[in-house]
Order: structure tokens, then C-alpha cells, then sequence
């Protein structure tokens, strides 16, 4: 296949500090607006866990020009869509349009991030904080195996660590926040200096440019903008972590953890492949072995979850089939991560994850919102929106060998091994 | 930064990638969906019959010929397929619905034909091996435990099952029941495979980069070309309303499934919704999005933004070829269950007594034709919309006539979607800790009957 054209990425910075970025996509007739903020649940401190993706919410509540709850209705009204997302290493807001209201999405990010704080009161606070706590309740306490990153988390990274707790928080840090805290985070953090803004679309780079410099250019910067905290991580896990956790489950589930390199080492294009390789679809490794031949798992999965500092982690997980034995299925799980790293994948293998892998960047490019977004994060965490135009090369440039040592090395026996069991019948 | 607020600059036009059709000597109907600068090509065949064309006992059987599809055919088996179809860049798959079951893939649109002789030759012939029959069901098996532990699968499923009469095939899940997967069996599962190549027209869909005289004689010249036109017997209705009353001694009838120490309440509110093919239908995607679709509908307004009860509400209907149903769905925290429920019912009636304002109907309106476009950036979703279209027997460019079809919706055919579902009868479902809510809700005035957990059968 011949290389996919590249995305023609347009660079500036404002005096501020904001960091612009543009793309030029005519596929549809739409434009994407999205800004990263390098800021996220590593950044909180002790007793406000849970606080980073609650201020997400607050974003959507007003500001100087904009009512509560107005945000997301008028960017509906002109036939657009929104959304925000809270993780452990940043948070992300982001906007598509008809392609003519660009300015309007623009207008109303510089007024959240200029004026969040003239329209921030109690009654905003005590709901969102309502709103959020049924967040996790849907999303994590009252889910069948709902708990599980939670405990994950806490277990692959040592106590104290600013990976060591949730993104959604506590419920105890939750009723703490206040007003008071909602003006120093915003303060500290909601800086152009601490943003990306990637805008992608049908737009003219130009306009896009006077725009942003219009809405954007007088807000300060944070002149003191702190440090990110010290994600470095000790000692290695003290070999296997061990946890059985009873819940509302009908069948056990295992999952494991397994600390990995970072977001910018060179070693994880090779771990994700081994992962497809395992756990990628009807025809890999775990699934073969596992839901087919021995038929011990309903399902079984292995993928990256990658961050910054520290340790980016691999999770696996297979839900035991009803009346299988559970230590066949550890074991064999096991088995076939310990195989991959002695002996390597064959040669199909290898070109089957190169022709996936070329398909879902086809697919990827196919986008405009995970083109903005990917630009976003790779400017935010790498220092390198480019990045995006050398994926496909680096992923493609991965070999067997490549493949079996980064197995060998990260699979082995520091893990986490978590265990979910139904209560028993009362 | 300024006050003004920033208007709209100069609009871009919008279309939808135009339909152009073909045929095989046999009678299979091909439509191509040229995107250009689009270097993906996703192929989508449809044998036009469904779960709603199956029998209480035989239920669930064409989702589980789908699953068997990618077991094999005359020249691969299962590992063989899946080989073949990811060193051409594409995940094969097979699904069933309410009315067709789909093979498709999507890979680098250069490498189209190889992909359509794999999809030829797990259809003509699958090899359905006992082994993996039996694997399927058990999986199938596990699956509904898995759904019964789930609040939110086990809220919408009792309301399905509330909604329709049980002899109608929309009272099931399509993936079949306990007893009617158990009965499953290879015999079965080749009748019912004859029965889907003989079912009516079968439909190959393909979009992408590729020119559409080029992608039709692809089709034509693959092993497809073996696919013949069948009789198409009609399916059976499938969307006959429950005739329980509604109401227990004048009370609202609420079912409430006991699940000891839930943290939250999963509420579900349904009524029969309206068919794909219903002259109303734009009207009642407007009038969705103004009562449970958009961030600022009438449900998620209240419920979330004002009191604070849940993470989000939404409701809307789920079109198909019969009247499928219409829902709303919240999960709100255990203590202000019965509050949610009477506040989510008062906003579910209130377009009845205030009908929709002008800023409503505009911005529903201006929310479906301004993500029209979103909806439509891949090839898969374009294959995928369309096939959605030829399943419910609609023309191949419904999807032009989109945008215009959803400015044109007038207030009082909104008013008329609202009437039509406050006339068919309303159904409740909780999923909740009784010990709890119980009491408050029979305060409320709703006549709970309480149904405690499933017990889980030995395997």
C-alpha cells in the first residue's frame, strides 16, 4: 500500500501561551473545536480526589455570557454536538458544528476560560456534585464488576502515587469540594498556557487564526503555573498482587494488571501489538485458547491504557464460563502471555495486526473529531502533534522480535491478579 | 473577548453519498455508495428475514446462525477465516436483527474482492460444526445470566416484555430465551438457514473510495453471483401491544424488581412507540429530541440539571419495520426514587398540555440536520445506514431526503406524535433495593408489585 497522505497540521502560539493548531479537512461540512487542558486527576491533591472531572462538569454550567446549562443546549441549537472527558493526565472539551458556526464555539470556550468564575455559585456546585455522584453510582458501584479499574488502580500503583486513585473520586472528597477549591483549581490549571486548541474541519485557516486571537488573546496566562507532580514509581511491583473481591456477579471474572513503559517510550507500539495479538478479535491467541478449544472464558481482553509518568499499565481481563474451573482459566491466561514473550509471534500473525493496524488508521483518518483529538493529546503529553503523521510508520516498523521482547518483559510475573466471585446466596 | 455573540458565517452544502444500483443474472440487488477521499471500502450483505419472523419456541435461532456463520464455510474453517479476513485488513462478521441478517467487513477499499468471496462462502454454505453449535448456546446461555445481573438489561428487558403481547416476537430479546437456545440444534439451524437464502430479495451494499460500474462488476463476477432472488414470504407481525390493564384498582400498575442493596434505582417508562415506515416518523424523531434526546430535553433538563437525581435521562423511540418500542431510561439514586418517578412522568406527559415551543421545534430540528453529516464520516456508517434502509424496505436514497424531510416537521404533527403514545398504554419498571423504595412508591399512589431476584439455575 502506498503511505496515506499526511495531515497538513498548521502551528502557532498566541502571546498568551495558547498553543493553536489547525487542520484543513473538506470530507464534510463540518468543523471540530478541541482543547486539552494538561491537567487531570493526577493533579489533585489529598481528601479532593474525584475533583479534576468535577470541574469538568462546572465548565458546562455558564460563565459571564453564557447561562447555566446554556453551553450544551446552544451548541445543540445550531445542529452541533459536545462533550468533555476527564482522565488521570489531562482533560479534554470538544465540539463539532456546521462548519459556519465555528466562531460560536469559539467565542463560547474563550468565555468559560476568560469568565468561568463570574457566573460559579453554590446551587451550581451542589448539583453538579449530585449529578456526579450518580455518575459513579450508574457507572461504577451499582455496575456487575462495576468496581474493577478502581481497584485496579490501586493496587498496580503504591498508595500516595497521583495514579493511585480514580478519576471519579470518593464520595467523602466529593461532599468536601468548594467553592473555594473550584477557584483555586480554576485559577492554577484554566490557563492558555496550560491549553491546546486543535480546530479541524471545512474552515478557513485565516479566519480560524483572527478568531482566536480575537476571543482568546486577551485572557492572561499563568505565569506560575505549577509542576506537574512526581509520577516516578519506585520499586516494581513485589511480584504477584493478589485481591478476590465479592460482588453482585453472576459468573467470576479475573483481571489483571501489569505495569507497562510510557505514553512516550518507544517499547509500547510493540506492547499494543502484542495485545492484538492476543486479545484482538475471534482469531487471537486468548480467544482461540480460552472461549474456543478449552472453553473455559466467555471473553477474554488485554489492551494498554497508556500515561504519562511512572508506569502506564496493561489490564486483561476473561469472565469464567459457567462451570469451568477458575485456576484452568488463570492458568492458562497466563500460559499464553508467558508464550508469546518464549517463543514470539508467527509471521501470519505479524501481518494480520499490520493489516488491521493499516485499516483503523485508514478508518481513524476517516474522522475529523479523533484527527483533533489525537493532534490534542500528542501536542499535550508529547510535546508533538507531528506524531500523528508517524503512527502508521511506527507501528508498521514493529517487528516479531520487537514484539516477543516487550512480551517477555512486561507480561511476566509482577502483576496484579484480581479476582470478582458472587456472594453467595443469603 | 467580546460580548456579541459570533453568528453563523456562510453555509456548506451537504449530500449524501448518492445510491447507484446494480444487479447479478440471479436477482441480487447491488448498491454502491461512492466516498471519495475515503480509502476504506465496507461491504454489507442482507438476507431480508429476522427475529421477528420466528416463533416463541424457535426464538433467537438466525442470531445464533449468525454467530455460527463465521465458524467456516466449504473452504476455511473458523481460524482459516479469520486468517484470510485480517490478512486482507478486515474483522468479518455476522449479525442478526429484527429483520435481515448482515455479513459485512470493511478493509482497504483496493482489496473489496477478496473480502466478497469470504462473505459468498460462509453464506452459501457455513459449516455449522456441532462443537461449536453447542458453544454458541452455552455462551448464549451465560449471556442472559450476565443480562439478569446487569440493572440496566434486566429494567429494559421487563419492559419489553411488559410492552407486547407475549405472542409477538418484539416481547423477546432477539438472542432468544433460556428454553428456546437450549432447543437449538444443527437440523434447525440449516432449515432456518435455507429458509434466510430463500427469504426474499438478498441486498449487497458497498461504500467507500471505489467507482460504482467497477464495485457492481466485482459483485457480479464473485461467487454472490450464486445468490438467487427467493419467493419472500412475508414475515408474521411482530408487534402486537400487550392487552394487561395498565392500572390496578385505578393506581398506575409499577413492576419492581427487587435487587437487594442497589445503590440506585434503574427506571424504565415505555409505551408501543411507532414503525420505521410511519408517515409520522420525522415528526417523531423531532418530538424526541424535545422530550428525551437533546442535553436541554424536557427529561434531562429537570431531572438532572434542576434536581440533581441522576447522571441523565433520555428517552426516544426504537424504529423497525413494526411498531417498535418507545422508552425513557434514567438511574436515579435510591433515596429520591418515587420523587424522580412522578417528576420523570410529569415531564413524559407534558407536551399533551404544553405542546412544544417555537425554540424547541427549531432547535430539534436544527440538532438532527446540523449531525446529519457526523453520523456519515465512514464508510461503515454509510453501509450501515443503508442497510438499515433496504431491512425495513425503504428506498436506497431515503437518506437524501433527510435534512429537508426534518425541516419540513410542522408543530401540530409533533402534537399529533405526543397524542398517539399518550393513547397506547403506559408500562413502569424498576430495578431497585424494595426494602428501600417499596414504601415510598405506594405512597406515591403507584400499585407496586414486587418480584424478587432471579435465581440463577445450576449450569
Amino acid at each position: 500500500m502506498s503511505a496515506p497522505q499526511a495531515i497538513p497540521l498548521n502551528e502557532r502560539r498566541l502571546a498568551n501561551g495558547l498553543r493553536l493548531i489547525t487542520v484543513v479537512d473538506r470530507t464534510a461540512p463540518t468543523a471540530t473545536v478541541n482543547l486539552w487542558y494538561h491537567v487531570g486527576s493526577k493533579n489533585e491533591r489529598a481528601g479532593r480526589t474525584g475533583f479534576a472531572h468535577l470541574f469538568e462538569h462546572l465548565m458546562f454550567q455558564g460563565s459571564a455570557h453564557v447561562s447555566k446549562a446554556e453551553h450544551l443546549s446552544l451548541i445543540e441549537s445550531v445542529g452541533g454536538s459536545a462533550n468533555a472527558t476527564t482522565w488521570l493526565d489531562r482533560t479534554n472539551y470538544f465540539a463539532t458544528v456546521p462548519a459556519e458556526w465555528v466562531e460560536l464555539i469559539l467565542w463560547m470556550e474563550a468565555d468559560r476560560l476568560g469568565t468561568l468564575l463570574d457566573a460559579l455559585d453554590q446551587a451550581n456546585l451542589d448539583n453538579q456534585r449530585d449529578v456526579v455522584k450518580n455518575e459513579k453510582r450508574s457507572s461504577y458501584d451499582n455496575q456487575p464488576y462495576g468496581t474493577a479499574y478502581l481497584e485496579l488502580l490501586a493496587l498496580s500503583y503504591p498508595k500516595g502515587h497521583p495514579y493511585h486513585h480514580p478519576t471519579i473520586g470518593s464520595m467523602e472528597d466529593l461532599d468536601a469540594a468548594s467553592l473555594q477549591d473550584v477557584r483555586e483549581f480554576f485559577a492554577t490549571w484554566y490557563a492558555p498556557n496550560n491549553a491546546v486548541l486543535t480546530v479541524v474541519g471545512d474552515i478557513d485557516e485565516a479566519e480560524i487564526v483572527a478568531a482566536v486571537e480575537r476571543h482568546f488573546g486577551a485572557i492572561p496566562p499563568n505565569p506560575a503555573l505549577p509542576a506537574h507532580p512526581d509520577l516516578t514509581i519506585g520499586a516494581p511491583l513485589a511480584g504477584e498482587i493478589r485481591k478476590t473481591v465479592k460482588d453482585k456477579v453472576p459468573d467470576p471474572r479475573i483481571h489483571l494488571a501489569f505495569r507497562a513503559p510510557v505514553l512516550a517510550h518507544p517499547d509500547l507500539p510493540a506492547l499494543e501489538i502484542a495485545c492484538q495479538i492476543l486479545a484482538g478479535g475471534r482469531g487471537s491467541r486468548l480467544t482461540r485458547r480460552l472461549v474456543r478449544q478449552e472453553q473455559v472464558a466467555q471473553d477474554a481482553g488485554l489492551s494498554v491504557l497508556p500515561f504519562v509518568g511512572g508506569a502506564s499499565l496493561v489490564v486483561g481481563s476473561a469472565t469464567l464460563r459457567p462451570g469451568a474451573d477458575a485456576a484452568t482459566l488463570e492458568r492458562i491466561f497466563l500460559e499464553e502471555l508467558r508464550g508469546l514473550g518464549e517463543r514470539g509471534p508467527t509471521t501470519t500473525e505479524m501481518e494480520r495486526a499490520r493489516a488491521l493496524i493499516e485499516s483503523e488508521e485508514m478508518a481513524l483518518r476517516s474522522d475529523p473529531e479523533t484527527i483533533a483529538d489525537q493532534i490534542g493529546m500528542y501536542a499535550t503529553l508529547l510535546n508533538d502533534p507531528e506524531r500523528i503523521n508517524r503512527d502508521l510508520e511506527i507501528y508498521q516498523a514493529v517487528d516479531a522480535a520487537a514484539v516477543q521482547r516487550v512480551a517477555h518483559e512486561y507480561l511476566g510475573d509482577e502483576r496484579v491478579i484480581l479476582w470478582y466471585e458472587p456472594v453467595e446466596a443469603a | 473577548m467580546s460580548v456579541t455573540r459570533p453568528g453563523p458565517g456562510a453555509s456548506r452544502p451537504y449530500r449524501f453519498p448518492r445510491a447507484i444500483e446494480g444487479e447479478t443474472a440471479n436477482g441480487l440487488r447491488i448498491i454502491v455508495l461512492p466516498m471519495p477521499a475515503r480509502p476504506l471500502a465496507s461491504a454489507q450483505l442482507i438476507l431480508p428475514s429476522g427475529a421477528s419472523a420466528e416463533t416463541r419456541e424457535g426464538s433467537g435461532i438466525t442470531a445464533a446462525l449468525a454467530r455460527l456463520l463465521t465458524e467456516g464455510g466449504e473452504r476455511h474453517d473458523a481460524d482459516g477465516l479469520v486468517e484470510a479476513s485480517e490478512l486482507l485488513g478486515a474483522k468479518i462478521g455476522a449479525d442478526a436483527g429484527w429483520e435481515s441478517l448482515v455479513i459485512g467487513a470493511t478493509l482497504p477499499a483496493g482489496r473489496l474482492r477478496g473480502i466478497l468471496d469470504l462473505i459468498a462462502e460462509i453464506t452459501v454454505a457455513p459449516r455449522l460444526p456441532e462443537r461449536e453449535i453447542e458453544r454458541v448456546k452455552a455462551l448464549r446461555l451465560a449471556a442472559i445470566d450476565q443480562a439478569q445481573a446487569s440493572p440496566r438489561a434486566r429494567a429494559s428487558e421487563a419492559l419489553i416484555a411488559a410492552i407486547y403481547d407475549d405472542a409477538a416476537a418484539y416481547s423477546r430479546p432477539a438472542g432468544g430465551t433460556r428454553e428456546s437456545v437450549a432447543a437449538i440444534d444443527r437440523t434447525a439451524l440449516l432449515a432456518r438457514h435455507q429458509q434466510l437464502l430463500a427469504a426474499g430479495r438478498p441486498t449487497i451494499v458497498i461504500a467507500g473510495e471505489i467507482a460504482p460500474a467497477a464495485a457492481i462488476r466485482t459483485v457480479q463476477e464473485s461467487p454472490l453471483a450464486a445468490l438467487t432472488r427467493g419467493s419472500g414470504a412475508a414475515s408474521q407481525p411482530a408487534d402486537a401491544a400487550s392487552t394487561v390493564s395498565s392500572e390496578r384498582n385505578g393506581a398506575p400498575h409499577l413492576l419492581l424488581l427487587d435487587r437487594p442493596g442497589s445503590v440506585q434505582s434503574e427506571l424504565r417508562i415505555g409505551r408501543l412507540g411507532r414503525s420505521r415506515l410511519d408517515p409520522l416518523f420525522y415528526a417523531a424523531l423531532v418530538h424526541a429530541e424535545i422530550l428525551g434526546g437533546l442535553f436541554g430535553s424536557r427529561l434531562n433538563r429537570v431531572l438532572r440539571e434542576e434536581k440533581g437525581y441522576t447522571y441523565g435521562a433520555a428517552a426516544g423511540f426504537e424504529f423497525r419495520r413494526g411498531r417498535g418500542p418507545f422508552t425513557a431510561r434514567t438511574a436515579v439514586e435510591s433515596s429520591v426514587t418515587a420523587a424522580a418517578l412522578v417528576e420523570a412522568r410529569t415531564q413524559l406527559g407534558s407536551l399533551a398540555t404544553a405542546p412544544a415551543t417555537e425554540e424547541e421545534l427549531a432547535a430539534a430540528r436544527q440538532y438532527l440536520r446540523g449531525t446529519f453529516p457526523l453520523r456519515f464520516g465512514t464508510p461503515s456508517a454509510v453501509a450501515s445506514a443503508v442497510t438499515a434502509l433496504v431491512a425495513n424496505e425503504l428506498a436506497a436514497d431515503e437518506l437524501d431526503r433527510f435534512q429537508t424531510s426534518v425541516d419540513a416537521v410542522p408543530a401540530n404533527a409533533v402534537a399529533q406524535v405526543a397524542e398517539g403514545l399518550e393513547a397506547e398504554r403506559e408500562r413502569i419498571v424498576i430495578v431497585g433495593d424494595a426494602a428501600t423504595i417499596e414504601a415510598p412508591l405506594r405512597d406515591a399512589g403507584f400499585a407496586v408489585e414486587v418480584r424478587s431476584e432471579p435465581v440463577k439455575e445450576d449450569s
